[in-house]
């Protein structure tokens, strides 16, 4: 009997060991392995995406403002630098270094965003929300294709050759990824499929976000406006950026009063401009910072003792005028969406179209607040070519170190009346930069051409 | 086999009578016949008749032995017999047909000194009973006692008269009495211990004998699996076993470092950044991962412990086993892919007198020789290439921020350019800057002799229904930096108790406390401005009048002195103020509480539940207080200077205190029935079926307090961490502040199963299996988990009869296959996001995409195939095995670079495989075995080949020639898993010593083309950057109660990368002196021309990954010499103590041989900046007493 006894001991004890927990197994196995994972399954997940400033507000690409004529560095600092900035200074036909991957970040980054946006814009189908979080539902899918665009829009004045409506259709762009699937291939769509889906996705982004957002991280119909306003420009296509720039401006218009700035203070913002509609900062190349150097030339052209510019903008060096970068949180070069571009970008279609009262009043109504109060003497132009010159250079002035001038570069080369030749001293070398030279689109990196076979950008 | 044999003090000792006691088979033929005997009991009706058989025989003269095959083979009986009393047959002259069993028998043993008897299939041979009986003797009775060698009493130790059923067992203080006949045969045995028998003499004296625990010989080895505990001779995997007196060798507060070169396959890898670093970096038989966790699992008392390995006090540990292979080490599942080291803690004994053991010691050693580096230029020669670049305008970016820290030769020279100091002035400036040498201000001032104090105190003992041991440990660390120390109590107990018969109740503790203290300024110090790492020779860390000296740091000192007129705080950076000020304290708490029960039933199986609950919680506090140079530096950043001349503090005048608190918690449970049976006394049984539990998590929180007093306790609470503050000298930033909240949990539900069955004692076959779930790769990876399984066969063939080699009575071959797993919780099946509380720019919270998902996520898998061979010569005179493996990593985790247009430069998943093979050798010889002088050898040869077999992409040449070392993988497919690779170099040109390497295989110095063009095809493969060949020689030798013991290990067949001058700048290195300075030099010298500035910095690129500078890292090293006397009081009496021993031991004695020409210690990362100095030689003294 004792015996028996024992075998079910046994037996039940064995049992147990392999029926132990079977009900709770999926319970305990399903624990989170770390407290801040999470599976994206809420519209507040998928915001907190779209919300990662340091991912959607950052490491725009800076070569191209590498390769500007706004600036130069001397031959000590050149030297200093490394292969790839220098490179980039003076127009190398190859820039990258054999180091794999670590220079990529300027076109890596930007299909970071792509990524993010792709991943929001992919599960958002996927999740229940209630009707009272339509509004943030909109938002989300809004910002996700809003800076999905930002990126193509970014890597296209950087890795694609300059709008042409003469070969835009076999121009190489720049791949459209448009799904977070890491298996998908990648090619190179053209410049005008690029420009299409940018401009497709931010109309429908208008549709969807709120007029302001609720702060300059976060993309909004006035951002959105301010942006295809700057794009149309691009794209010769001066009546739609003037309908665009109205447009934006309707929605928020202020501008900054220098007079309310203090030049000791460093930034001068703590987070924000108040100008700024979209937040956005480059990549950290070092040739673009504190060692840059403002174009003699141009610094000459801000030769009114009373614009406030030259203190806000700019760090007299011991004699090396350096740009102070002030605008910047986390010391990057600010190249946001601002008041003061769109500004430019509607005088300078307004000159284009011959409407040379507005162009003027828009321009004077932006400069005025550079000014030491009651001083400014309001610009006046005397034809609308002379309009168009004074807005560009004021464009140019205004606009220092926000990456915006590549851009400008880009499509003013093909107006003749604009071209320049950029050209660079080192060590004695001098090396130029002509107008619409095949190096205005900048090679894409080599992990990229290798792994994907992309074709390079013929140098 | 040395068997301590104490007489009383006026006998003789008495020397271990009768037959070699360490014949192995004559042991195991004991072992069997004690078997043998009981199964008599059991089974004393059955008749022998009843299996009897007609036999034939026909043989003349034939030995017995020979004879006695012939009857196994046509009866199928199976013989039980002593091979040295065989010895003493008559040879056999038989001629029998149909007989049976009995008959034949009788004839067979007819006028021999034999006796037989039949148990059912087995004939057991003993001597003749009745040749006792023919010389009659008078009874003596013999007394004694019995102890083990530290003189503890056994009690309850088995004294037998050898071939009869009498005997008797030990009480109270070890003591016996027994009645015997002069020449028979005392067997003296107790559980754990080697029996000892002891022939009677007239005139046998009252005995004391000390038995040896029973772990010399290798068939009494117990191996632990953490499971089970297994005679090593049943095994079938590969075990490696160390024993309580080879663990005590080495002298060190940690355990794990104990096993460095005494166990085969077991590499402690010094040449890697945490090597380097002293933290643990163990591989056992090579590497089995490419990116997991690469360091074995360690077990204590049958639970894994994650802890610090700090924490464990080694001299609480008993005896540690290594399991190597799949059969091993395949129970412990997903976790055993890089081999399992299990520790056993000691326990008390039942029946056993209180014994108290303390132990002692101190190991003082010298500063680390600083003079070693050879990153090192004489201060003239360093202010001389600062002369030249400066005038070369090398400075001038820098001098122009006026803040950009400068060294005190630039700054000079920087004033006689500007001119407000003379030409004069300058060179006496630096002449005299010249003759300081930062090497000896640094020996002097920042190191100092480390102090290790340990001591151990702990008690043991037992009665009949329960037993203890209690330990308390005492450990003192002073490190060779200044101001840097640990101190370490323990307090480790263990009750078992045996309520009833068969029941087993176990109680555990182990408390520990850790407290670190870093207050050396070196870490700081050594991340001094980018110019200046290392430091410019020339730096002085005392002033001429006594006071620490400043050292340019984040800022000129110019800038520094002048920016605040004033209103800043003193913002030098002076490191041995920093010394007096920094406080950086790390405390530990560990609290290991565990319960088991075990009980058996129906004599076969036992029941064992045992659970475990591990607390541990780290506190690390960094304060700064208001002299540091972090808390100065970091207010005088944030502090905002006002256009009318006033300050605002954005961070408040006071200390910082930076804290994280981290703890750790850890159940597990395990429920497990094991079964052991033997039938027929030929087919054994023992199998182990179980599941186990258990859950590991992890917390941490950190917070920055400011304005911080550590007296009071007080903070300031109103700081600003969101506003983007101006910086000074230039930038902004936010207020760094380190709140943050972290926990990880790791959940696993295992079921495991391990039988072995043995038959006639010489075949073995094994087979175990375990399935684990977790919570780390999600539910779909487990419903598709397969068990990770091992099986073995194990033969021991000098049990077979055919087998007559006398010389060598053990010979074992064994062979097993199976999978270990490894586990990676970085990856996970579904794309997870990551919540972030400091977005960049507004510091609100936001979310990061952790991972993309992977549904094709898995266990990494190892399968290895393990071939071993044992042997034992006679008298052990050698032993030892031979061991060969080949394994293969599958499904390992590996990164492939992906396009970035994917949002992605890497994935990370299941993609590479990987495959090696090994083979190691044990020999242990005994040289001399003299009666007062011994000399014994132990020496280890393990041989390992790891390659990457399967790695999906190519990365680039420098991807290759940059990053890999013996620190970081880079796969590439049929390459050593640490290669290392290098560019082509082709010597150095005639006219101007430049450096020369290959440019479609012709000698070039186009730098930039000759690394772009530089494939995977064609770059140079130098070979491993980890050691293949390794291994150690131990050498013991003891004359009477002086042993003296020295190690000797070696690591060949392996490449290292020097350090070398970079061509270009300031990177100091002693190669500068070998360069080439006019033609003709580049047949003597590798070492390029300098070039200053460098237009580009390929030239120097190339150079420093170049084979010129890959040297050989072979080398054989004196490690540790280890000498001790014993003191007994048996053999003197007035000795306070029942066993006293001295020791001392020196560690890191010195490099006897070294393949490289320059001097260099290739057993240190040369990636690491810290510690690129050889480990300092140690010595240390102890004593350890018995009561």
């Amino acid at each position: 009997m004792k015996r028996i006894f024992q075998r079910i001991i046994i037996l039940v004890f064995a049992g147990s060991i392999f029926l132990s927990s079977c009900k709770k197994e999926n319970g305990f196995l399903d624990q989170k392995p770390n407290i801040e994972l999470a599976v994206p399954s809420t519209l507040a997940d998928l915001q907190g995406l779209v919300h990662n400033q340091g991912v959607m507000n950052s490491d725009y690409p800076a070569l191209g403002e590498c390769s500007t004529d706004d600036f130069f560095v001397t031959s000590s600092t050149w030297n200093n630098d490394g292969y790839y900035d220098r490179n980039a200074y003076i127009w190398a036909k190859a820039i990258f270094d054999i180091n794999p991957g670590i220079n990529d970040a300027d076109w890596s980054d930007s299909y970071v965003q792509v990524y993010y946006a792709n991943v929001v814009l992919e599960d958002l189908p996927k999740i229940s929300y209630s009707a009272s979080q339509q509004d943030l539902y909109n938002q989300v899918k809004g910002s996700a294709l809003f800076f999905r665009s930002m990126a193509f829009y970014n890597l296209v004045q950087t890795f694609a050759l300059p709008y042409d409506p003469m070969t835009s259709k076999t121009d190489l762009g720049i791949p459209l990824r448009l799904t977070s699937d890491i298996n998908a291939k990648s090619t190179r769509a053209t410049v005008q499929q690029c420009y299409d889906q940018i401009l497709n996705d931010l109309q429908t982004a208008l549709a969807l976000l709120p007029d302001k957002g609720a702060d300059a991280s976060a993309p909004s119909k006035a951002a959105t406006y301010g942006l295809l306003s700057r794009i149309d420009l691009v794209l010769g296509n001066y009546p739609e950026s003037l309908k665009n720039a109205n447009n934006c401006l309707a929605i928020y218009n202020t501008l900054q009063d220098f007079n309310q700035l203090n030049s000791y203070a460093f930034p001068v913002y703590p987070d924000f401009s108040p100008e700024e509609l979209l937040h956005g900062s480059l990549t950290g190349v070092a040739m673009v910072g504190f060692h840059s150097n403002i174009d003699s030339t141009l610094y000459k052209t801000y030769n009114d003792p009373n614009d406030l510019r030259l203190a806000i903008f700019f760090y007299n060096n011991n004699g090396q005028i350096e740009f102070n970068s002030q605008f910047g949180t986390h010391n990057t070069i600010t190249s946001s969406v601002s008041t003061n571009e769109v500004y430019l970008n509607k005088a300078e279609c307004e000159a284009r179209a011959g409407d040379v009262q507005s162009a003027m009043t828009d321009l004077n109504t932006l400069l005025k607040t550079r000014w030491v109060t009651g001083t400014f003497k309001p610009y006046i132009a005397v034809s609308a070519d002379n309009a168009l010159n004074i807005i560009l250079l004021e464009r140019r002035k205004e606009l220092v170190f926000t990456g915006i001038r590549w851009t400008d570069l880009r499509r003013l080369n093909k107006d003749p009346r604009f071209a320049v030749t950029l050209t660079r001293n080192i060590n004695g070398n001098t090396y130029t930069l002509p107008p619409n030279d095949p190096r205005y689109a900048l090679p894409i990196p080599d992990n990229e051409i290798q792994l994907s076979g992309l074709p390079q950008n013929n140098r | 086999m040395n068997f301590q044999v104490l007489g009383k003090r006026t006998h003789p000792p008495v020397k271990p009578a009768g037959e070699p006691a360490y014949n192995l088979k004559e042991k195991i033929i004991l072992t069997m016949k004690l078997t043998a005997i009981i199964i008599t009991v059991a089974f004393l009706q059955v008749s022998a008749a009843a299996f009897s058989q007609k036999i034939s025989l026909s043989e003349k003269n034939a030995p017995l032995d020979k004879v006695l095959k012939q009857i196994k083979r046509q009866s199928g009986y199976f013989f039980l017999y002593n091979t040295e009393l065989l010895q003493n047959a008559k040879p056999v002259t038989i001629n029998i047909k149909d007989a049976s069993i009995d008959e034949v028998m009788k004839r067979c043993l007819d006028g021999q000194p034999f006796d037989y008897e039949i148990q059912q299939k087995t004939i057991l041979i003993k001597p003749k009973a009745a040749l006792r009986q023919d010389k009659p003797q008078a009874p003596v009775t013999i007394s004694g006692k019995v102890t083990d060698t530290a003189g503890t009493p056994l009690i309850g130790a088995t004294i037998a008269i050898k071939g009869t059923t009498k005997a008797t067992i030990t009480g109270e203080n070890g003591e016996f009495t027994i009645d015997a006949q002069l020449g028979d045969i005392l067997t003296i045995s107790y559980i754990g211990y080697i029996p000892f028998e002891q022939k009677v003499n007239s005139g046998t004296p009252y005995l004391t004998i000390a038995l040896r625990p029973g772990v010399k010989g290798l068939n009494e080895v117990l191996i632990s699996t953490g499971y089970q505990t297994l005679p090593l001779e049943r095994a079938n995997g590969s075990f490696a076993q160390v024993d309580n007196q080879l663990l005590n060798r080495r002298v060190s507060t940690d355990i794990l470092s104990r096993l460095e070169g005494v166990v085969p396959d077991l590499l402690f890898n010094r040449n890697t950044i945490n090597g380097t670093a002293g933290q643990v970096d163990i591989s056992i038989r090579g590497q089995n991962t490419l990116f997991a966790n690469s360091q074995p699992l360690i077990v204590i008392d049958g639970f894994p412990y994650d802890g610090d390995m700090n924490n464990i006090n080694p001299n609480d540990i008993e005896s540690i086993s290594i399991l190597k292979d799949a059969s091993a080490a395949s129970i412990w599942g997903v976790r055993s892919g890089n081999g399992v080291i299990v520790l056993t803690t000691k326990k008390g004994r039942r029946n056993q007198a209180l014994a108290i053991e303390f132990n002692a010691n101190a190991t003082l050693g010298n500063k680390p020789d600083l003079f070693y580096s050879k990153n090192y230029i004489s201060s003239p020669d360093y202010i001389a290439i600062e002369q030249t670049l400066f005038n070369k305008g090398y400075y001038d970016s820098d001098l122009q921020t006026g803040y950009t820290p400068v060294s005190p030769a630039v700054a000079l020279m920087a004033g006689q350019r500007a001119g407000t100091i003379s030409a004069a002035d300058l060179a006496s400036q630096l002449n005299a800057l010249g003759k300081n040498d930062i090497r000896k201000d640094e020996t002097n001032y920042l190191y100092r002799q480390s102090l290790n104090q340990q001591y151990n105190l702990n008690l043991r003992g037992g009665g009949d229904k329960s037993d203890y041991f209690v330990s308390l440990g005492d450990d003192k660390d002073n490190s060779f930096y200044d101001g840097n120390g640990n101190s370490r109590y323990t307090l480790n107990t263990r009750i078992n108790f045996y309520p009833v018969k068969n029941l087993e109740i176990s109680l555990g503790e182990n408390y520990i406390e850790n407290h670190t203290k870093n207050s050396s300024p070196l870490t700081e110090y050594g991340d001094l401005a980018y110019n200046y790492n290392p430091i410019y020779p020339y730096a002085t860390l005392k002033n001429p009048n006594g006071s620490a000296a400043a050292i340019a740091k984040d800022n000129a000192i110019s800038y520094t002195d002048t920016i605040g007129h004033g209103k800043l705080l003193d913002w030098n950076y002076r490191p041995l103020d920093e010394l007096k000020s920094l406080d950086d304290e790390i405390n530990v708490l560990d609290n290991r509480f565990d319960f088991g029960a075990g009980y058996k039933l129906l004599q076969d199986f036992r029941i064992d539940l045992k659970y475990q609950y591990d607390h541990s919680s780290t506190d690390q506090s960094s304060y700064y207080n208001t002299n540091t140079y972090y808390a100065r530096n970091l207010i005088n950043e944030f502090t905002t200077l006002n256009p009318d001349g006033t300050v605002t503090n954005n961070v408040p005048i006071g200390g910082i205190l930076n804290q994280a608190d981290q703890a750790y918690t850890a159940q597990d449970g395990r429920a497990q029935l094991g079964f052991d049976h033997t039938w027929d006394a030929r087919h054994q049984v023992t199998a182990i079926i179980g599941s186990e539990i258990s859950s590991t998590s992890t917390s941490v929180d950190q917070f920055t307090a400011y304005g911080y007093d550590k007296s009071t306790g007080a903070s300031e609470s109103e700081i600003d961490y969101t506003t983007n503050f101006g910086q000074l000298p230039r930038g902004s930033g936010k207020i760094p502040n380190s709140l943050g909240f972290g926990g990880t949990t790791a959940n696993f539900l295992s079921y495991f199963s391990n039988a072995a069955y043995t038959y006639q004692g010489r075949y073995t076959a094994s087979l175990s299996g375990r399935i684990d779930k977790s919570n780390l790769f999600g539910v779909t990876t487990n419903q598709k988990s397969v068990p990770l399984y091992s099986f073995g066969a194990g033969w021991e063939i000098n049990k077979e009869d055919f087998y007559h080699f006398n010389w060598l009575p053990y010979l074992k071959l064994r062979a097993t296959y199976g999978y270990n797993g490894n586990l990676n919780n970085t990856a996970t099946a579904v794309t997870t996001i990551r919540q972030q509380s400091n977005n960049y720019i507004t510091g609100d919270a936001y979310n990061v995409i952790a991972n993309p998902g992977n549904p094709e996520l898995r266990w990494e898998r190892d399968r290895m195939i393990n071939f071993g061979l044992d042997y034992a010569a006679k008298n052990q005179v050698l032993s030892g095995s031979l061991e060969v493996y080949y394994k293969k990593g599958i499904d390992l985790f590996g990164n492939s670079p992906l396009a970035p247009t994917t949002g992605y430069t890497t994935f990370f998943g299941n993609t590479a495989d990987t495959r090696g093979n090994g083979i190691d050798i044990t020999i242990n010889s005994r040289n001399i075995s003299g009666k007062s002088f011994r000399w014994s050898t132990n020496f280890i040869l393990s041989h390992v080949a790891d390659i990457v077999a399967k790695y999906d992409v190519t990365a680039t040449s420098s991807h290759y020639i940059f990053f890999s070392s013996a620190s970081s993988i880079v796969p590439l497919t049929g390459k050593p898993i640490y290669g290392l690779y290098s560019y082509n170099f082709g010597g150095l040109t005639h006219d101007t010593g430049d450096p020369q390497g290959y440019l479609n295989g012709k000698l070039s110095t186009d730098y930039a083309n000759i690394l772009s063009n530089t494939t995977v095809n064609n770059m140079k493969f130098d070979g491993s950057s980890r050691p293949t060949t390794f291994g150690s020689l131990r050498n013991n030798f003891s004359y009477k109660a002086l042993t003296l013991s020295i190690n000797i290990l070696y690591k060949l067949n392996y490449y290292f990368r020097k350090s070398t001058y970079t061509t270009s700048g300031l990177g100091e290195n002693q190669d500068y002196y070998a360069r080439w300075q006019k033609p003709g030099d580049e047949l003597k010298t590798n070492v390029p021309s300098v070039e200053y500035p460098p237009y580009t910095t390929d030239r120097e690129t190339f150079y420093d990954n170049s084979t010129a500078v890959v040297d050989k890292g072979d080398h054989i090293r004196l490690q540790d010499i280890n000498i001790s006397y014993d003191f007994d009081r048996s053999s003197n009496k007035k000795l306070p103590f029942r066993h006293l021993q001295i020791y001392g031991y020196v560690n890191n004695v010195v490099i006897l041989w070294r393949a490289n020409h320059d001097g260099l210690d290739p057993d240190l990362s040369t990636n690491s900046t810290l510690a690129a100095y050889p480990l300092p030689r140690t010595f240390s003294l102890g004593i350890k007493a018995n009561l």
